[in-house]
C-alpha cells in the first residue's frame, strides 16, 4: 500500500509539474510569471540555494541568448522589441525555477517516481565517478612524483593512454565485484 | 554449521581452492591465515554463496549450496539472512546516496526487524555518528571500512564472513570491533595476513597456501611454530652477508 501510494502520489506530482510547465510555456503573462516565481521560491525548500543557482545557471544563459536574438531582430527588423525578450528570459527562468524548486522539495524520486533500479544505476554511476575521479587524480600525482613532466603534453598524452586501459580493466573488475556484493547483501533482482 | 568436501575451484583454468574440505561448528571463531593469493578471499566468497566449485559439495546448516538452490527467491533470502560477507574491496560494496540507506539496505531488502537500540550501538561503536548524511564514496579508505563493517553486523547473521576487516581501522577502531565481534553469539571466519592480530580474532586457524589447508588448529600452535609459519610463508630467510649468518623474521 506504501508503496502504491508513494507510486500514486509521484504520478499527481509530475502531472503538476507538467500541466503548469505547459500553462506557463504558452503564457506572456508577466504577472503570471511573477506569481509562479513567488510559488516556486516558497515551494523550495533551501530558498535561497535554489534561488541563486536558478538565476545564476538560468537568468544570465537566457540573457546571453535574448542580446544574441536582439541582435539578430535588429539586423532583420531594423528595430528591437525590448518587452519580447524580456517575456523570453523571465518566461525561461520562470520554467527552470519551479521544476528546480519541485525537485527541491520533493525530490527526483518524488516528481518522477524513479525505481529502485535506476536509482541504483544512479547512485553507482556517481560512485564510479567518484572513485575514477580519485584513481585519476592519484595517478596523475604518481606520476608526477616518479619523473613524468606535469607540463610537457606528450607525456601528459601518453599518460592518458595507459590510464584509459587501466581504468577500463578497474572498471570490468568493480562491475563484477559490485555484482557479487549486490547478491550477497541481498539484492536478488 | 558449515561443511565443505573435497571443494576443487578453478577461475580462468587456475586451480584457486585444491581438494579442500573444512567443517565449521556453531559459534566457532575462525582465523582464515594465508599470504597474498592464498586462496582466502575465493573461500570466502564460495562459503557466502557467491562462486561456486567445479567438484566437492558445500552444505550450511545440512543444505546443499548450489546455484540452482540459491535461485529460489525464498532460499536466497533466508542463506543471505543467515551468512553475510565483508568484502576485501570496500568500493564494491556500497550502493546507496547516504550511510545512513547504506546501513539500512540490507536490512530492508532481506525484510530483517531491528531496533534503534541496535542500530545505535554499531553506529556509536564505528563512530559513524556524525557521517550518517555523507555521500559513502566521498568518505575516506578507513571510514568507508567501517560503514561497510556496520552494513554487515547489521544484519547480525549466523555465520559472519569478514575479509580484512582491519587492514584500514586504526587501532582503538580494530580493538572495539575485536571486542565485539567476540562477544557475538554468531560463528565467524575472519581472513586476515596479520600474526599479531590472529590470536584476538579467533581460537581455531585454518591456514591456507596455493589453494590448500596446510593447517587447521589453534591459533597460537600456530604462530608460535617456526617451522610451520615458515611452511606457510609467512617467515622468510635470507643471508645477512655483512654478519655472515642466516637468520630469519616475522613479516
Amino acid at each position: 500500500m506504501d508503496r502504491f501510494s508513494d507510486f500514486f502520489i509521484s504520478k499527481v506530482l509530475l502531472v503538476i509539474l507538467i500541466a503548469t510547465l505547459i500553462f506557463t510555456a504558452s503564457s506572456s503573462s508577466m504577472m503570471l510569471f511573477g506569481i509562479l516565481s513567488v510559488i516556486a521560491f516558497l515551494i523550495s525548500k533551501e530558498r535561497f540555494y535554489v534561488l541563486k543557482f536558478t538565476f545564476f545557471a538560468v537568468f544570465i544563459f537566457s540573457f546571453f541568448v535574448a542580446f544574441i536574438n536582439g541582435i539578430f531582430i535588429y539586423y532583420l527588423t531594423g528595430h528591437i522589441d525590448l518587452t519580447q525578450q524580456i517575456i523570453f528570459v523571465w518566461r525561461s527562468f520562470v520554467l527552470t525555477y519551479l521544476t528546480i524548486s519541485f525537485i527541491n522539495r520533493f525530490g527526483i524520486v518524488g516528481v518522477f517516481g524513479i525505481t529502485k533500479e535506476i536509482r541504483l544505476f544512479i547512485v553507482l554511476f556517481l560512485a564510479k565517478k567518484e572513485l575514477f575521479i580519485r584513481i585519476l587524480k592519484e595517478s596523475y600525482e604518481a606520476a608526477a612524483s616518479r619523473g613524468m613532466n606535469t607540463k610537457s603534453f606528450s607525456d601528459t598524452l601518453r599518460l592518458i593512454a595507459s590510464l584509459a586501459v587501466t581504468l577500463f580493466h578497474k572498471a570490468l573488475l568493480l562491475s563484477k565485484e559490485n555484482n557479487l556484493a549486490l547478491r550477497s547483501r541481498g539484492y536478488y533482482g | 554449521m558449515v561443511e565443505c568436501k573435497d571443494i576443487v575451484l578453478s577461475q580462468n583454468e587456475q586451480i584457486i581452492l585444491d581438494s579442500l574440505s573444512l567443517s565449521v561448528k556453531e559459534k566457532e571463531k575462525i582465523v582464515l591465515l594465508g599470504i597474498n593469493g592464498s586462496g582466502k578471499s575465493t573461500l570466502l566468497k564460495f562459503l557466502n554463496g557467491l562462486i561456486f566449485s567445479q567438484q566437492g559439495e558445500y552444505r550450511f546448516k545440512g543444505e546443499l549450496i548450489t546455484a540452482n538452490f540459491l535461485k529460489k527467491k525464498e532460499n536466497f533470502v533466508n542463506f543471505r539472512k543467515e551468512c553475510s560477507l565483508l568484502f576485501q574491496n570496500i568500493d564494491a560494496m556500497l550502493f546507496s546516496e547516504s550511510v545512513k540507506k547504506e546501513l539500512l539496505f540490507s536490512i530492508e531488502l532481506l525484510g530483517i526487524q531491528r531496533e534503534e537500540k541496535e542500530i545505535d550501538q554499531v553506529i556509536k561503536m564505528l563512530g559513524l555518528h556524525d557521517k550518517l548524511d555523507s555521500f559513502p564514496f566521498m568518505l575516506s579508505g578507513g571510514e568507508k571500512q567501517k560503514v561497510a563493517l556496520a552494513c554487515v553486523l547489521l544484519v547480525n547473521p549466523e555465520l559472519l564472513l569478514l575479509d580484512e576487516p582491519l587492514s584500514s581501522l586504526d587501532h582503538g577502531v580494530s580493538k572495539k570491533l575485536i571486542d565485539y565481534i567476540q562477544s557475538l553469539e554468531s560463528t565467524s571466519i575472519i581472513s586476515t595476513h596479520s600474526l599479531v592480530l590472529a590470536p584476538e580474532l579467533g581460537e581455531r586457524a585454518i591456514v591456507l597456501k596455493e589453494g590448500k589447508i596446510i593447517y587447521d588448529g589453534g591459533v597460537n600452535s600456530f604462530v608460535n611454530n617456526h617451522e610451520l609459519l615458515h611452511k606457510a610463508g609467512f617467515l622468510h630467510t635470507h643471508d645477512a652477508q655483512d654478519l655472515g649468518i642466516w637468520h630469519s623474521h616475522k613479516k
